[in-house]
């Protein structure tokens, strides 16, 4: 399933995959992968996600 | 004899290359894999000389083998960068050596029990079939590495790559009839065969990845011009 919510906290920051994946550490497609549904991150990364976000895990991952 | 030595030293290429990329690995489980390695390759040879067929170019080219792997493997430990990756790539990894493993093992049973039950008559060697086996594992790990985008510095320069596979594999097929002897030597044939195949579908499937990742790029920056 499409993680819309990261994607749209992503672009309010301005921010490319490219610069948010440079910023959590991971690579483009990493980032690619989990906003298209086709890796479910690990707790980890998912924290790493949000603190660069400045989002809690259940704005950005929580399904609704 | 030469074409196994070009191919040893293409693939090594690419395999040190790939392993640069990563952190290093475990130094135990490396020392038990060669220590395995090395024991049923010695079990092999000790087979082959008790038996009186054994050769001192198969004893050279059995220890080559293992160097080889020691060289990768304890390359492995002692030189990883640790540049590069990430946990969805490290999983992505560990999922194509799985399945290219399972390939590799169901083809080398397949291709025993299609040998015993033929009665002596399967027409190609021990030495072909482990070849083909052996070749279509490797090609399998590398489209399915490729195709998860497992390794960064093949998915920067896909293009690129797409081509040199390509080019190599159909070298390969071409010059996999007859050799500079003008005599056909199956055993070299079906070894050409299996490696440019399998070249060839790593740089179709390259080929076709890169097509993809340029339009899925395209369409993501059109999406974020019209965020933005």
């Amino acid at each position: 399933m499409k993680n819309l919510k990261l994607k749209s906290a992503r672009a309010a920051l301005d921010l490319s995959q490219q610069e948010l994946a440079d910023r959590v550490g991971v690579s483009r497609q990493t980032i690619n992968a989990i906003e298209k549904g086709d890796y479910n991150p690990t707790i980890k990364l998912c924290l790493s996600i949000c603190k660069v976000l400045g989002k809690t895990l259940d704005e950005l991952f929580w399904e609704e | 004899m030469s074409h196994i030595v070009d191919i040893m030293l293409l693939q090594s290429y690419y395999i040190l290359k790939l392993r640069m990329e990563d952190r290093n690995m475990n130094k135990k489980t490396v020392f038990v894999a060669l220590a395995i390695l090395i024991a049923v390759v010695a079990v092999l040879i000790g087979i082959s000389l008790a038996s009186g067929t054994g050769t001192t170019t198969s004893v050279v080219i059995s220890a080559g083998f293992v160097v080889f792997a020691g060289i990768i493997g304890l390359g492995s430990v002692y030189t990883g960068f640790g540049k590069a990756y990430d946990e969805r790539m490290l999983k992505a990894r560990s999922d194509a050596a799985f399945l290219a493993f399972l390939v590799t093992l169901m083809l080398i049973m397949c291709a025993g029990f299609i040998s015993n039950t033929s009665d002596g008559a399967f027409p190609l060697s021990l030495y072909a079939t482990s070849m083909i086996c052996a070749m279509t594992g490797i090609s399998t790990f590398v489209i399915l590495a490729d195709m998860q985008d497992a390794y960064l510095s093949i998915s920067q320069k896909r293009f690129a790559n797409s081509i040199s596979f390509f080019f190599l594999g159909l070298v390969m097929i071409i010059t996999s009839g007859v050799g500079t002897d003008r005599v056909i030597n199956l055993d070299r044939t079906a070894t050409l065969l299996a490696m440019g195949i399998g070249w060839t579908a790593i740089g179709l499937e390259m080929f076709i990845k890169s097509a993809a990742d340029r339009k899925a790029a395209s369409v993501e920056e059109a999406d974020e011009e019209s965020e933005a």
